[in-house]
């Protein structure tokens, strides 16, 4: 963690997001990675505000489906933004879905996540929800 | 441009795809055209007459006429672009309007530049739902 005045580089902000994402593949949510009134916007979960309420959705998620596994692609950053590229395979009730999702994190200096916005194309996501 | 041999920047990278939505929404498609390598490839989303994917420079081109074409007051507002050695990523707030409705969208476009800044490759991440209700109204 860095020092609370320390101004993260986007390489750092990268590695903090590949480790995050890594981790909610597992169902592992760190709280302290969150500002306290964060904001999730996304295609699986809808609107979820506050801390609490994003980090139970997060570690829910992996929970929904036989298998969920978020593969980075790609990870990008610059001071207001962090972009993930990733390759998203759901399994549920035997079948597979494989969809490109793209997440945009707007963080503090700090690395603290501010507005988290999950986007998977709605055609497959439909395939998603209709297992 | 770059001259052949010569690798863009990141920074010139990103400054190739601002030009290349600026050059759209002055309707330019010419100097748009310009920014894709001949075998260039769009992939599209979802099951629209725009999804798919568009291989070739004219295949591609022709795509962007049509969604030119098909809708009224395009507007795609850059809110960021980001770039590694490997992609360039607009995030793009983008409406169009068609019989009188507006449609408003948050749309990611993923670009694959060669060393010489043209696009190889390209991606769009959209609401594909909200564009096929679009073409339906």
């Amino acid at each position: 963690m860095a020092d609370a005045r320390t101004k993260l580089t986007p390489q750092q902000k990268i590695e903090l997001a590949r480790k995050a994402i890594e981790g909610t593949s597992r169902g592992e949510v760190n709280p302290e990675r969150f500002s306290r009134d964060v904001v999730m916007r996304g295609s699986l979960m809808g609107e979820v505000r506050g801390r609490d309420a994003v980090v139970a959705a997060l570690k829910k998620m992996p929970t929904m489906f036989e298998e969920f596994r978020q593969q980075p692609h790609a990870i990008l950053a610059d001071d207001d933004h962090v972009v993930a590229l990733i390759n998203l395979k759901v399994k549920s009730r035997g079948k597979t879905v494989d969809a490109q999702q793209v997440l945009v994190i707007h963080s503090t200096d700090q690395g603290e996540v501010t507005e988290l916005w999950a986007m998977i194309e709605p055609e497959a996501l439909k395939q998603i929800q209709s297992r | 441009m770059a001259e052949a041999g010569v690798k863009l920047s990141l920074d010139q990278k990103i400054q190739t795809i601002r030009d290349g939505f600026e050059a759209f929404k002055r309707a330019d498609l010419k100097a748009v055209g310009e920014l894709f390598t001949d075998d260039a490839v769009w992939h599209g989303r979802g099951s629209t007459k725009f999804g798919g994917d568009f291989k070739g420079k004219e295949a591609l081109m022709g795509n962007m006429a049509q969604f030119a074409q098909t809708f009224q007051d395009i507007r795609l507002d850059i809110h960021d672009i980001l770039a590694n050695d490997k992609h360039v990523v607009a995030l793009v707030n983008s409406s169009v309007k068609r019989n009188g409705k507006t449609y408003d969208d948050k749309q990611t476009f993923v670009f694959h530049l060669n060393d010489q800044g043209k696009t190889t490759e390209t991606w769009v991440a959209s609401d594909t739902e909200l564009l096929k209700k679009s073409l339906e109204s």
